[in-house]
């Protein structure tokens, strides 16, 4: 080797050398295969789960920050809130049970799914009791669907609506739906976005016997769209989230050439369908300026109303106090938010939390709540454990361990369903698992293929109520 | 373009990943093989890297900074991919022809790729990867640090150690074997 070469310079060449080829044939489209048997992790999961990434510079929104200060600051806001909230809750609970254990009982083998294939549809199959709904194909492209607990009957509701439907929420008859649309574009054209935009919502009956009516909410500009609805236990009103713009704001300097920064916001909306009323739930807006909004996509609101129609759960993310030299760190965290339905009487409960549901009776509510936050050798994990707690906040109580446990929604006969997964090579392979409601007795269902592959998709039914 | 693509990605349009990932597959590729050595390996980490990055896309703040994203999860499933061969290391060997290395210039060449090869294998999979973000993939110094999640002081001397060891097991090379009798001596 030439000495008088530098290391660096022949390096360079070699590598280049070296580098020259091409990827095995089919690498691309097995890689796209494995991507279509799962389904993507909320934002704030996933910025969790592979670690942050500072904007670059000159990017609109809040500035960037070294990444692993954020997962520092990560673990230990997840580490208090454990020690303050969960933790502490489960010294002075008396309640608190143990749930599944952590190993895997027999009969929860690991069944990987496959990519999905078609739907088998039948428009001659009449409903039976207890169906469910579903979203079948991606978030950008999915169709909503309705089938009988056996995977039977399969069918495709408002198939004529161009657009991707989201959100399916049943009335409390179980007669109707109500869903989000949003209209669909070309490349740089309209598209599901954090800002919603185009979003509306629409009810269908199971029948298809009339095309799907679309809820009048009056959402004009400011107003971007309405989404992620659900109907009041009579069926009189809906709640929906509605996204917003806030005026728009100089960026100074703006070394990109992007021009000015329009931030979004979010709020609560009723609307009274005999009257059309609408009226926004001026305590819960939030917005980009606010530091709610860190992720492109913020956790789902998931707003419920209480049976007996005066109060509303949702879920809205709380932005991470900002690090001592004044710069938003990784977040925000999803958390739980109690209202009536006037929009007065507005509370946190608890500790970071989501997917929160009521249960039959209404004295307590059901959500999972990320526990930990721990590093392993492929990454940050975090650990979801699933909790129930009164409305007014009080009476916390912890009913898995296993880390493992999200999704949780109340049966009708006061039971709780939840979801339960399994890792496998790093990659979660969920399970449907059912308990009572102080945590005992957890079993895991055998459930039809149909509703199995939904599952493992991230890909939940949504239960019709019964009657 | 790239942007609409990433937030579109991260709605779930598994079209929009495709067309964000198929001109990156080669590129990711030729490093994940630089990096492990192995093309075997080199395919599962690539692999790996997109399911990752599907999988959490939506945890990426700002779309602008997909490519260095992409690199940090590669990084990565190199890492693991490396962990995982530990237990049963094979040292791929490719033989170059030197048919058409007659001159000694040509010669010369050849013997350098392969010391060149030997040395580079001798390294630790974090001093390759430190090596092919900044010789092979031009990252700068600040750019490699962010990709590897690190802060920029520790990747200059990372990247100063590796130089230094490349140096080394080039050298070591250099020297001749010494036979039983030297030794004895």
């Amino acid at each position: 080797m030439n000495p008088n070469a530098t290391i660096e310079r022949d390096l360079e060449r070699w590598l280049d050398a070296e580098a020259r080829g091409r990827a095995p044939d089919g690498l691309h489209s097995a890689i796209l295969e494995r991507a279509r048997t799962v389904s993507q992790r909320p934002a704030w999961f996933a910025a969790l789960r592979v670690g942050d990434f500072p904007r670059s510079p000159g990017a609109t929104g809040r500035p960037a920050m070294p990444a692993r200060l954020g997962l520092r600051f990560a673990i230990a806001v997840a580490a208090i809130l454990v020690a303050t909230g969960a933790g502490l809750f489960l010294k002075l609970s008396p309640a608190v049970t143990g749930g599944p254990s952590l190993v895997p009982g027999p009969s929860a083998s690991v069944e990987p799914s496959g990519t999905p294939g078609p739907l088998e549809t039948s428009s001659a199959v009449q409903p039976k009791p207890g169906m469910f709904a579903f979203i079948q194909g991606s978030g950008y492209a999915g169709q909503l669907w309705v089938a009988n607990t056996d995977g039977t009957g399969a069918r495709q509701l408002a198939s004529d609506l161009a657009g991707s439907k989201s959100a399916p929420a049943w009335s409390g008859d179980g007669t109707r739906l109500v869903f989000t649309l949003t209209p669909l574009g070309g490349m740089g054209g309209a598209y599901p976005n954090p800002a919603n935009e185009g979003s509306r919502l629409y009810l269908t009956d199971l029948t298809g016997s009339a095309p799907p009516q679309l809820v009048d909410t009056g959402c004009v500009a400011p107003c971007s769209g309405d989404s992620d609805a659900s109907f009041s236990s009579d069926g009189t009103r809906l709640v929906f989230v509605r996204t917003k713009f806030l005026p728009a704001r100089p960026v100074s300097p703006d070394p990109l050439g992007k021009g000015p920064w329009t931030p979004y916001a979010r709020v609560l909306a009723t609307i009274d369908l005999s009257t059309g009323r609408v009226m926004e739930l001026a305590s819960t807006l939030v917005s980009e300026v606010s530091g709610n909004f860190q992720g492109s996509i913020p956790a789902d609101y998931h707003p419920r109303w209480s049976p007996d129609g005066t109060q509303i759960v949702f879920t809205q993310d709380v932005p991470i106090p900002a690090s001592s030299n004044g710069t938003p760190v990784l977040g925000p965290v999803p958390a739980l938010f109690v209202v009536d339905a006037d929009g007065r009487n507005l509370r946190k409960l608890g500790p970071a939390a989501q997917s929160a549901d009521w249960s039959p009776d209404g004295t307590r509510l059901v959500f999972d709540s990320p526990s930990d936050v721990v590093r392993t050798a492929v990454g940050l994990r975090q650990y979801v454990d699933i909790q129930t707690v009164r409305p007014d906040g009080t009476d916390l109580r912890r009913l898995t361990s296993d880390h493992v446990s999200h999704a949780p929604s109340w049966t009708a006969d006061g039971r709780i369903r939840f979801l339960r997964d399994q890792i496998v090579a790093d990659l979660y392979w969920p399970q449907l698992w059912m308990m009572d409601a102080d945590g005992g007795n957890a079993t895991r269902p055998s459930l039809a293929p149909l509703i199995q592959q939904l599952v493992h998709n991230y890909s939940l039914p949504v239960w019709q109520p019964t009657p | 373009m790239q942007r609409d693509l990433v937030v579109r990605a991260q709605a779930g349009d598994i079209d929009a990943f495709s067309a964000l990932t198929v001109d990156r597959t080669d590129r990711l590729f030729a490093t994940a093989r630089l990096i492990l050595r192995n093309d075997e390996q080199a395919a599962d980490a690539v692999q790996d890297t997109f399911l990752q990055a599907w999988l959490n896309l939506r945890g990426l703040r700002d779309p602008e900074r997909f490519e260095a994203w992409l690199h940090r999860l590669l990084v990565r499933a190199c890492y693991s991919a490396a962990r995982r061969r530990h237990d049963r290391e094979v040292v791929e060997i490719k033989v170059a022809s030197t048919a058409s290395a007659s001159s000694p210039d040509a010669q010369r060449a050849v013997a350098d790729r392969d010391q060149l090869d030997r040395g580079f294998r001798r390294l630790s999979p974090d001093q390759r990867a430190v090596l092919v973000l900044h010789h092979y993939l031009g990252l700068s110094l600040v750019e490699s640090a962010e990709v590897l999640a690190i802060p920029l002081g520790t990747m200059q001397s990372r990247l100063n150690r590796a130089t230094q060891a490349m140096r080394a097991a080039i050298e070591a090379d250099e020297r001749p074997v010494l036979g039983a009798a030297e030794v004895a001596q």
